[in-house]
């Protein structure tokens, strides 16, 4: 791409503020970080907006040393020449100060940068060092449209951030308003105690039923006396008749496992906690329950069939 | 009778009125054979004699916690004859006789505790218990007439027993368990005489979740 062609981008991209410190044009705020930033300045030249803190000095430092004939001082602004180094520092003498324009040029002249000062209007803008570097038209560009896509991104994420934030806080909205519901329709907790247990020394049992409103959750205990860990992948609650009625299954107190299809894992000697959902219990209120939990491949099978009757 | 030692000794090995493990919530219902010695005294007598118990018994535990259970169990036992020598009696309110005795026991008893239990598939356990004692002591005879002596007639005492038994049970999985044990008796008379047995036994026992 012909070089005349890339200016042209650059100037269409525009400016590029980053985080409102060191405005550009024809240069390019490369980065910024704890009131630092860098400005990289194309070989036609570029512009440069500082906002700084009054009474601060600030540092501006360049690759090669400075024509003398750009360090003018004024009233509302000190400029100074570093004399052992390849700099100004710049500083607002009152928080009023209007802002005032520096043409910076270095000695070969391969940095030609209009800076333009101004006084910031949060300290959270101002910066407190600048360091200009020349770069190609290509390299300045680049940087421009890198900047521009993370500064168009970066508001892109905030919006995604903030439709999240709004969804989950609809979803815990509605989520406590179907609670309250429920709660109010029933809410009731009837303790059980039905046991079983394996041949494997794997025991289930059965704690109680947390009924809300037309839902209710079956509460039971898996101890595991085995010496291997017990590793829960499927909970089944029927009906009589067969039907298939455990929901959402949620645990506690058991190990995490990386293996898909695993609920949980109950270590050797260990015990866990289950919670079943049991979806619209109305229809299976005073009938025998069959509750069964397996291990992956239908191993480490537990049945508890007696006294699960939901009243 | 004499001291059937040997034998006494084998018996003693296999355990008494051995208790299956049940888990927490768990109840167990069992069987064992059981034999060993007991040592029985007898009025009258200078010492007391040791003879063979052989016998068998049942009970019920329920799992309170996994290393506890509560635990009830009966046992009959037949003993065999004891001798005692150099007694002095009286046959049918004739003159005193010096002469040995022979007399037959069977026992029953209920008998209640604790049972602590150390595993899960192979389970040490401890058992501490108390209870009560039947005990049947038939019509002694007199070795010198064949009669039953003055006093001697069958009689039936009561005591209260002290039992502690060590074991160890293997759980063949969710619904049985084989196990054997050794344990002491200790009974404290109501008027009998003392009684002491020393048994093993083996046992079968099967668990079920009766809540």
């Amino acid at each position: 791409m012909r070089r005349w062609m890339m200016v042209a981008i650059a100037v269409a991209v525009g400016t590029v503020p980053a985080r409102g410190d060191a405005q550009t044009a024809g240069s390019t705020t490369a980065q910024t970080a704890n009131g630092e930033s860098t400005v990289l300045v194309p070989p036609q030249g570029g512009t440069a907006r500082i906002a700084v803190t009054p009474n601060t000095n600030v540092l501006l430092t360049f690759p090669e040393p400075l024509s003398k004939r750009a360090v003018v001082s004024t009233t509302d602004w000190e400029i100074k020449d570093l004399a052992d180094a390849d700099g100004v520092f710049v500083r607002a003498t009152s928080a009023n100060a209007k802002d005032t324009t520096l043409a910076l040029i270095t000695k070969s002249a391969r940095i030609q940068v209009n800076v333009t000062l101004t006084v910031a209007r949060a300290p959270a803008d101002a910066l407190t060092l600048v360091r200009f570097k020349a770069s190609t038209a290509e390299e300045a560009f680049l940087a421009a449209v890198q900047a521009e896509v993370a500064r168009q991104t970066a508001s892109l994420r905030a919006e995604v951030a903030e439709i999240k934030r709004a969804i989950a806080t609809k979803m815990r909205e509605r989520l406590d308003d179907m609670i309250g519901r429920r709660i109010l329709a029933r809410d009731e907790q009837i303790k059980l105690d039905a046991h079983d247990r394996s041949d494997d020394h794997v025991i289930v049992h059965v704690e109680r039923v947390r009924f809300l409103g037309e839902d209710a959750w079956l509460v039971f205990a898996i101890e595991n006396r085995s010496g291997a860990p017990y590793r829960l992948a499927k909970v089944e609650v029927k009906a009589p008749n067969g039907k298939e009625h455990a929901g959402q299954v949620s645990v506690l107190s058991m190990l995490g496992d990386e293996d898909s299809g695993v609920i949980g894992v109950v270590g050797a000697g260990a015990r866990g906690r289950v919670a079943v959902a049991l979806r619209r219990v109305d229809d299976l209120l005073a009938r025998p329950l069959v509750l069964k939990i397996t291990e992956p491949g239908g191993r480490g099978e537990v049945i508890v069939r007696r006294g699960l009757v939901l009243r | 009778m004499r001291c059937p030692a040997v034998a006494g000794s084998l018996l003693a090995v296999l355990g008494a009125a051995v208790e299956a493990r049940a888990d927490e919530h768990e109840a167990e219902l069992g069987a064992s054979a059981t034999g060993g010695l007991a040592r029985v005294a007898e009025k009258g007598a200078t010492d007391a004699d040791t003879v063979p118990a052989v016998g068998v018994g049942a009970r019920l535990s329920y799992g309170v916690r996994n290393w506890l259970a509560v635990e009830g169990h009966v046992a009959i036992a037949n003993l065999g004859e004891a001798e005692y020598q150099d007694m002095r009696v009286s046959i049918a309110g004739g003159s005193p006789r010096d002469g040995d005795l022979t007399r037959t026991t069977r026992t029953a008893r209920a008998v209640g505790g604790a049972l602590l239990r150390g595993g899960v598939a192979w389970v040490p356990t401890a058992f501490l218990g108390a209870g009560v004692q039947g005990r049947w002591q038939g019509a002694a005879a007199f070795s010198a007439t064949g009669g039953t002596p003055d006093g001697y007639d069958d009689t039936l005492a009561v005591d209260l027993v002290a039992t502690a038994r060590v074991g160890l049970d293997r759980r063949l999985g969710r619904r049985w368990v084989v196990g054997a044990a050794v344990g002491v008796t200790h009974a404290f008379p109501l008027g009998g005489p003392a009684f002491d047995v020393v048994e093993g036994g083996l046992s079968l026992g099967a668990f079920w979740y009766p809540l």
